[in-house]
């Protein structure tokens, strides 16, 4: 008699606990899903600035300009002229002013004959210059900051 | 993995205490039934560990596997004769499973092959119409001596292939359209044509081999496809359109549809006759209430054709309004992992093609999870992973090998094509 009701009850046990498999997969599964996300989220946003890429932060400049943040990875351009990655409409800057980009893991600037110079920390850029991390770029009345 | 073991034997158990048939089934064929317990768990912990040591993701396979689970738990329950067949079936998924994975690089190749892939799509949906058998009110089986198949599950494999190559190569010429026409824009029609050969076979599909659920699949995974590569809303007006002004010519056409469209309308105008299988069916779900009458202790038996189309029917009556919330929440998830797989990879074929093999498991469980609880006209299709059948397991468990072998780019690379686009 007491064998026959513990095997019912344990029937009724085992049942819910179907029930209770299911949702305890489907809460593990997307508390799994959820933490994966985050994770992801937060890598994605420090490669803002990730490992080959580089930033130009305009720290001086018309209202236009001021505060915004150009990222790239190989080349960037500075000029007047529309076609530029960074337009500064000032009548200092040349047409085709400077341009930003890549050899190996090093970054450097090239003035394209400006001419008004192309001033990185105060001094003129003769042809090419090699840039590190925080140097001041000075294009016509703009200042640009370096940034990896 | 570990607690989908877990649950299987506590389920088994549950059904060995309570159901009398599962009871009498497991006595007689003992040796037969460990075997399979055995060969099947041992084939899902060796892909596991096969995941695990390649790196891949294993989120996705195991949902799978705890649907099929549930599905096994299930068919146990209802059929217990089929039990050995789908651990059987189970088994030869996961295997198909882990060579797609093996394989995917030879697979991925077949994507240059747009035309072929296309036509071969065509010629496999076209077989049923020419030298099929009707099984079940729909002719879209072939039987080859004593092998049953039904080409229109292979035939969705082929048409994800086909329209993943085809609108990756062509994605600019249909998101930068020329052509105006009310209101809305369209790509000039030499590249419309393949698609609308599709959509054309679907509707085809729809009223000759009476294969509604299919009908809808194809059309759907077409439309889905187009917009996600296209990113354009007229396509899929068009298509809508389209849809609806064939539905409404088949109705007044073909008695078939007027049947199966009436009988949604109103079951109740003939429950014991055409529209018996609709209306047990709803009497299961409802006789189960929030909590379900308990594994083993409902009366699904009552619907025709449980085991495939409407097991979840009976997962409504046994396990409640409960386990059908969980059921539909994993095939969300699945449909979210895959959407992940497709967003991760850098090259558009293969993101398009993950996102069709997600579109075409989360569309295939909303048609038939909608027609059985009378939410849709009833189609009859299967639920992936969970119900009997063979055909069903195989292309279920290559779709997911598709979404778990898409090559994973780095974040970098894709951040790049964020901002070139």
């Amino acid at each position: 008699m007491t064998g026959s009701i513990i095997i019912r009850a344990l029937g009724v046990v085992l049942q819910y606990g179907v029930l209770l498999f299911l949702f305890l997969f489907v809460a593990g599964t997307s508390k799994k899903l959820f933490t994966d996300m985050k994770r992801e989220k937060k890598s994605l946003a420090a490669s803002e600035t990730g490992i080959g890429e580089a930033v130009l932060e305009v720290v001086k400049g018309d209202d236009e300009l001021l505060g915004r943040r150009f990222a790239f990875t190989d080349e960037i351009s500075i000029g007047r002229g529309t076609e530029n990655d960074i337009v500064i409409s000032d009548n200092f800057v040349s047409h085709h002013h400077a341009v930003i980009f890549r050899t190996g893991g090093q970054f450097v600037i090239e003035d394209l004959g400006s001419v008004n110079p192309t001033l990185v920390n105060g001094q003129t850029v003769h042809g090419r210059r090699m840039l590190k991390p925080g140097d001041m770029i000075q294009v016509g009345m703009a200042v640009l900051k370096f940034a990896r | 993995m570990r607690n989908i073991f877990l649950l299987l034997v506590a389920a088994l158990g549950a059904l060995f205490v309570g159901n009398g048939t599962f009871h009498s089934f497991v006595l007689q064929k003992e040796t037969q039934v460990f075997l399979w317990l055995i060969i099947a768990a041992s084939v899902i912990a060796a892909a596991d560990i096969f995941l695990r040591r390649k790196h891949f993701r294993d989120l996705p396979f195991q949902m799978a596997v705890f649907l099929s689970v549930v599905g096994i738990i299930m068919i146990s329950r209802l059929k217990a004769a089929l039990f050995v067949p789908q651990l059987r079936w189970l088994a030869i998924g996961v295997c198909v499973f882990v060579l797609t994975v093996c394989f995917r690089k030879k697979l991925f190749r077949m994507l240059r092959y747009q035309y072929i892939l296309g036509i071969l799509c065509i010629i496999v949906l076209m077989l049923p119409l020419i030298f099929g058998t009707e099984i079940g009110g729909s002719r879209n089986w072939i039987v080859l001596g004593p092998i049953e198949v039904q080409p229109s599950e292979f035939g969705k494999l082929l048409l994800i292939f086909f329209l993943a190559s085809y609108l990756s190569e062509h994605r600019q010429m249909l998101s930068l359209p020329n052509n105006k026409f009310l209101m809305m824009r369209f790509a000039p029609i030499r590249f419309m044509a393949p698609l609308l050969a599709i959509w054309g076979m679907a509707i085809l599909m729809f009223v000759a081999a009476r294969d509604l659920g299919s009908a809808l699949l194809f059309f759907g995974i077409a439309v889905a496809m187009t917009y996600m590569a296209s990113g354009s809303k007229s396509y899929t007006a068009v298509a809508v359109i389209a849809f609806m002004l064939a539905a409404v010519l088949s109705y007044h056409l073909f008695g078939h549809v007027r049947v199966r469209f009436d009988i949604w309308l109103n079951p109740w105008s003939d429950p014991s006759g055409e529209a018996y299988q609709i209306v047990q069916s709803l009497f299961a779900i409802g006789s189960g209430g929030i909590w379900g009458t308990g594994l083993g202790h409902g009366q699904p038996g009552l619907i025709p054709e449980v085991h495939t189309d409407f097991i979840f029917s009976a997962i409504g009556e046994e396990l409640g309004l409960l386990g059908m919330i969980l059921i539909m929440t994993i095939y969300l998830l699945l449909f979210w992992c895959g959407i992940k797989a497709a967003l991760r990879t850098a090259e558009s074929s293969h993101a398009l093609l993950a996102a069709g093999a997600s579109v075409i498991l989360l569309l295939q469980a909303f048609i038939i999870i909608a027609g059985v609880t009378k939410f849709l006209p009833l189609t009859g299709i299967t639920l992936p992973f969970v119900s009997y059948g063979g055909s069903s397991m195989v292309t279920c468990y290559l779709l997911l090998g598709i979404i778990t072998s898409i090559p994973e780019s780095s974040i970098k690379k894709r951040h790049n094509l964020k901002q070139n686009d």
